[in-house]
């Protein structure tokens, strides 16, 4: 089954993912209808700062078996075997944040979700877009991705591509190798590096 | 293969779950005191408030057993365990053969023996029918004590509150939450709990309970007397082990396991409350009862009984509460401890609400108390968790932007 696969390497930390998932996660699908909405839809995936301030989109990896499914104490959090998805209850929900202790990603947050009951915070994560995927969609956070940090793929797929690089990397003259990545990426993080650096030193 | 499991709390359904998934045909009975179906336990606070009804609780209903084809011998109690002879003797006078036994009874809320204590109008909050009589005797009282100051006691605290009553909480050491919070913790607990018009008493012992037939009054040492018509004790939880002949079965503070969950007695295993099992953070064995540790070691314990083997990682002392409006989540020791040699970070942000606490020992982190802005506690617990040397600098951890890429090999 396709997922939502992150290459961290690729992200510019422009954060169009975490606007396009508050959207599809909106009553009206659209960014202009959804800046009205109350409550204000928030994201699912949120682009951390990384220690050179690179970007990394974080989210859900719907583990199996999921601790948070494991210690969820109402048993909000269950698994949709067709989909392969961790998905969260929010009737069930009791915002008991036993989850939070659970994650090892720190990716779910608490609030009065736009899609959930009013009125009521409860706990909220990537759910793999499954009622765009039931359309035929991509999620869309992937979709709306313009460095391809994220894809969505067969974990093979993915996984056959990164090991022929390598391969090619280790095989033959640096100058023969073609560039998987966009030589710009590394330009961007060394340069955020330096910088980085930079400010550490003046401190 | 004969599986037998006495009790039906989450370690004992997780257990008997694991067992049938990985074994269709053995037989398996559960032995449940309790009557009504397996529920959540720390859902208990909110049955009190009247946030919820009771069948809110239930994480399993009644047709599970059937699904699961388990036998459930329901409003039975074990009163014997014969090892040599491996059975199980019930209150309803049955006997249980068994070829391997799960021992997941849980535990009972300790007794306080002080003058008075048979009074009516005083409980505990453990099980279901506990958090009934309190809701049933709210509806009548005016002022509540609530003696112990942990996590029982300030949600039973919370619940008492909210239901409008004058609320008191005695505790015996000199703040709040003191096994799962360290001084500052415990006061921003307080603060929030007074906000909210809970009288909290430190450093007092009760000395006993006045009124006849029903309390009406708790006595403090020093002479102090709290007028009130309920008293909920949550002053600790002991192992559930009436039935173990200590000759037969090692038992310190609670049954002893071995990393595969087995007792000293061959094909008697124990889980949750009841067991003694590995810490992870002070590499001991110890009581570590909490919900998500007694369905892990539930779902261990039901892996080795059917006979693969697997290893229980070992348990990682853990709480989160929500108390109005402050959260507080820790985990590890939360120190100090005279055993090792621990450097305490603390960072406060005052404008923000938020608190936090790292424990380390040398470069690792071994525990952390946090008060607000808990999103990323579950990162910090699993750093924990696995022990490994924190490679990054200590005011990161410290920051409100701390997330998982921090922890990411660096670029470049």
């Amino acid at each position: 089954m396709r997922q939502v696969i992150i290459h961290p390497e690729r992200c510019v930390g422009c954060m169009q993912c975490m606007v396009a998932c508050a959207v599809a996660h909106s009553k009206s699908k659209t960014l202009f209808g959804a800046l009205q909405e109350k409550p204000l839809p928030r994201p699912r995936i949120h682009v951390g700062v990384g220690l050179y301030r690179e970007g990394f989109p974080n989210r859900c990896r719907h583990c199996d078996p999921a601790p948070c499914i494991m210690a969820c104490l109402p048993g909000a959090i269950y698994r949709n075997e067709e989909m392969d998805t961790v998905l969260i209850n929010p009737d069930r929900c009791i915002n008991c944040a036993s989850c939070a202790m659970a994650c090892p990603f720190g990716v779910i947050r608490y609030h009065e979700d736009s899609l959930g009951p009013e009125g009521k915070v409860v706990a909220v994560k990537c759910d793999n877009c499954v009622d765009r995927q039931a359309k035929g969609l991509v999620p869309a956070c992937v979709e709306v991705c313009m460095t391809n940090a994220l894809t969505f793929e067969e974990p093979d797929t993915s996984l056959k591509r990164k090991t022929d690089e390598i391969a090619r990397r280790i095989s033959v003259g640096a100058e023969e190798r073609k560039a998987e990545t966009a030589p710009g990426f590394s330009l961007l993080n060394t340069l955020k590096k330096a910088q980085t650096e930079m400010a550490d030193y003046m401190v | 293969m004969r599986h037998v499991i006495i009790g039906n709390g989450i370690a004992g359904i997780t257990a008997a779950e694991t067992i049938r998934l990985l074994d269709p045909t053995s037989s398996i009975t559960l032995i449940a005191g309790e009557t009504f179906p397996p529920y959540s336990r720390p859902m208990l606070g909110m049955l009190v408030e009247g946030a919820i009804d009771d069948r809110q609780m239930i994480l399993k209903e009644e047709l599970f057993y059937r699904e699961f084809q388990i036998d459930a011998k329901i409003g039975h109690w074990v009163e014997e365990l014969d090892v040599p002879n491996k059975v199980v003797r019930t209150s309803k006078g049955e006997r249980i053969p068994f070829d391997r036994l799960l021992i997941a009874t849980g535990a009972n809320p300790v007794r306080l023996s002080v003058e008075g204590s048979e009074l009516q109008n005083i409980f505990f909050l453990r099980n279901r029918e506990d958090a009934v009589k309190i809701s049933q005797a709210a509806k009548s009282a005016k002022a509540a004590v609530v003696i112990g100051g942990g996590l029982v006691g300030l949600k039973a605290a919370h619940a008492l509150r909210k239901r409008g009553l004058k609320v008191t909480i005695v505790e015996k050491l000199s703040y709040l939450l003191p096994l799962i919070a360290d001084g500052r913790g415990g006061e921003l607990v307080q603060r929030e709990a007074e906000n909210m018009g809970i009288e909290v008493i430190t450093s007092a012992q009760v000395s006993g309970f006045e009124g006849g037939p029903r309390i009406s009054g708790v006595f403090l040492e020093g002479a102090t007397t709290i007028t009130c018509q309920i008293v909920v004790v949550a002053a600790g939880v002991r192992p559930a082990l009436s039935f173990v002949d200590p000759n037969q079965v090692q038992v310190r503070n609670g049954l002893v396991v071995n990393e595969f969950l087995e007792t000293s007695a061959e094909g008697i295993y124990a889980a949750g409350d009841v067991a003694e099992v590995m810490d992870l953070v002070r590499g001991e064995n110890r009581l570590v009862p909490i919900w998500p540790e007694a369905a892990s070691q539930g779902r261990v314990a039901g892996i080795n009984m059917v006979g693969f083997r697997k290893a229980y990682e070992g348990a990682m002392a853990r709480n989160v509460l929500r108390f109005e409006g402050i959260d507080l989540l820790s985990g590890g020791l939360i120190g100090p401890d005279n055993g090792m040699n621990l450097r305490i970070i603390e960072y406060e942000d005052r404008g923000a609400g938020s608190y936090r606490r790292f424990v380390l020992n040398g470069d690792r982190l071994v525990g952390v108390v946090m008060v607000n802005k808990i999103e990323q506690g579950g990162v910090v617990l699993s750093l924990i968790k696995r022990r490994a040397a924190l490679k990054i600098p200590d005011r990161l951890l410290q920051s409100p932007y701390f997330n998982f890429s921090q922890l990411l090999p660096r670029l470049g």
